[in-house]
């Protein structure tokens, strides 16, 4: 050991010991960051992962009563919980042909504008959906679907159609498709933000070596500008899971999740929040957790694929 | 493609894109105008003006709203700045010095963007009753902060590492310790992107529902504008009217901070201040 020391003073190489020391500064500005992901991520996750194996409700909230895998084997047989998982993967691939087609197909519309008046009023027009607080967004399309004296009645009605009148909010075959609908036309916002960003960074000489070649319009969207935007596609694809998997604003706002709407995480909630059922609530969630983890491990995999 | 088609497809472009422009318009056209009437009038003439306009709904919910500013400015304020304090120290320290276990830690940090939010909402609202601090505005913020933390080091971190390194070494040899290093050289220079994760993390701090929801609501006083906004529906005879004065309210700062500071936001998104 000695040899060791020696030999590697002898490079010029300090020990461990005394290089830790010398950076702990760095350390010293990690702390805060540490200590803040052990404290409200890494010990929330594990004492979640552990409560999810005790019968724990309101009833006993502070004398958990150990129940194995009990939690687990009732949310095998939890059709709704399922169901629910349905319901999301419509959330998800709707919001997915929203940013990925029209939002995408209007960015590179914008784009194509240029630098001309037109192009420039565009563009500031549509970034001001971003700037709206989402929740002023959310209720002021639960006044749209309000029944009778919302503004969709109130078209219907002018327009003499009566009979197409329903419950939009609450009705098991309208409710889920008006959801859906809302925020039409689907444009602008960050999304568009970022789509232009990837825009602007592809090289016009490639289109003009493409356009004298004889490509027209349509080769140089799908063969330059669409490939090059896969960083972009990546990124927002990545988002907007982690969105949909974890947000129900909506389903909270309009229909505290029936009439088919209800999702996995709302489930969760509400069996912790209002059934008080908080072990099952977190087995529920770590299965979520479980589910994400593989399809973010797939998503890699498929990427370092799509990559090479 | 002769000028006639080119004019064309650029006329149906715009003329496309003018009609989507309506489209995305027309909700804040109708929450504005219809701010200005009582129920009557929205019922009896939903599209279009209608006179007198009535400026009182606004007076009517302009109090309750200024408390729902209040706690919000607050909230997201304080959320932002730990965010950034903590995060640009991280990054920098990431980026610009060496240490044992630089990239170990790294890729640590990097794991818990695995951990979502579904699998610690319930432990983290038990943990933050049991802190006591439900109720009060530091149970929004802190795990706020702890998850928004990540993605602004792992975005600054290439940015900061990306600055040349020969500023570093002149300011050494002038003398600068880290510290000032870092504040000459290196914030003015990562302005734009930072300024970028920051809008962002202020509108997403902003627009929080579920958390606060859980969090705040048991004390009336501490409700943020996300909050405030999803209570009006609470009342019985809903008067729409102050209803939409208060949504309009409520997008003002917001439309404000944005307008102003849209160069430097697009400038850093453009430069890369959003990766994945």
């Amino acid at each position: 050991m000695n040899g060791k020391k020696t030999k590697a003073a002898a490079f010029g190489q300090k020990s461990l010991g005394k290089r830790i020391w010398k950076a702990r500064w760095s350390y010293a500005a990690l702390i805060p960051t540490f200590a803040f992901l052990f404290t409200f991520t890494l010990y929330p996750a594990l004492l979640g992962i552990y409560r999810s194996l005790f019968r724990w409700k309101t009833n006993n909230y502070f004398t958990p009563k150990f129940a194995g895998v009990d939690n687990y084997v009732r949310l095998l047989g939890d059709s709704d919980f399922w169901e629910s998982f349905g319901v999301l993967l419509v959330f998800i691939v709707w919001g997915f042909i929203n940013t990925f087609v029209i939002n995408f197909s209007t960015t590179y519309f914008i784009f194509r504008l240029k630098d001309t008046r037109a192009g420039r009023f565009f563009k500031k027009a549509f970034v001001v959906p971003m700037m709206i607080p989402a929740m002023v967004g959310t209720m002021y399309w639960s006044f749209f679907y309000k029944h009778d004296t919302g503004i969709l009645d109130a078209i219907l009605n002018y327009l003499g159609k009566e009979e197409w009148i329903h419950i939009w909010l609450a009705d098991n075959r309208f409710t889920l498709p008006a959801m859906l609908f809302k925020g039409f036309p689907w444009a602008g916002g960050f999304a568009m933000l970022i789509f232009l960003a990837g825009f602007l960074n592809v090289d016009t000489a490639l289109e003009e070596a493409m356009q004298i070649d004889g490509a027209n319009a349509w080769d140089v969207f799908t063969r330059l500008y669409l490939p090059l935007s896969i960083p972009q596609i990546k990124l927002l694809s990545v988002l907007g899971m982690i969105g949909g998997l974890q947000d129900y604003t909506v389903q909270i706002v309009y229909t505290q999740g029936r009439y088919h709407t209800m999702v996995p995480a709302y489930a969760m909630y509400q069996n912790a929040f209002e059934n008080g059922n908080y072990g099952y609530a977190t087995a529920q969630g770590t299965v979520l957790f479980l589910i994400i983890l593989i399809i973010t491990i797939l998503q890699q995999k498929y990427i370092k694929k799509a990559d090479e | 493609m002769n000028k006639t088609k080119k004019l064309l497809c650029r006329g149906g472009i715009i003329v496309f894109l003018a009609v989507i422009v309506v489209c995305t318009f027309f909700p804040y056209y109708f929450m504005i105008i219809s701010s200005f009437k009582n129920n009557v009038e929205i019922a009896a003439q939903p599209f279009w003006v209608t006179m007198p306009l009535r400026f009182e709904n606004y007076k009517d919910s302009a109090g309750m709203i200024l408390q729902y500013f209040k706690n919000s400015l607050i909230i997201s304020g304080i959320s932002v700045f730990l965010t950034s304090a903590i995060a640009v120290s991280s990054a920098y320290v990431f980026a610009r010095t060496s240490f044992p276990g630089k990239e170990f830690l790294y890729v640590f940090v990097l794991m818990f963007q695995m951990i979502p939010g579904v699998l610690t909402l319930i432990p983290q609202y038990v943990l933050v009753s049991d802190m006591k601090i439900i109720g009060t505005y530091w149970a929004a913020i802190f795990p706020f902060v702890t998850t928004a933390q990540i993605s602004f080091i792992v975005v600054l971190r290439p940015y900061i590492e990306s600055l040349p390194g020969d500023l570093f070494e002149a300011a050494k040899l002038d003398g600068a310790g880290g510290i000032k290093t870092f504040l000459y050289v290196a914030a003015p220079l990562i302005k734009p992107a930072l300024f970028t994760q920051v809008l962002l993390t202020f509108l997403n701090s902003w627009n929080d529902f579920i958390w606060p929801m859980l969090t705040l609501s048991s004390n009336k006083e501490l409700k943020t504008i996300t909050l405030g906004l999803y209570s009006f529906r609470d009342v019985q005879q809903v008067l729409y009217g102050p209803m939409f004065a208060g949504f309009v309210l409520a997008s003002v700062p917001m439309v404000i901070l944005f307008s102003l500071n849209m160069k430097t936001f697009i400038d850093g998104i453009t430069s890369g201040a959003v990766k994945s």
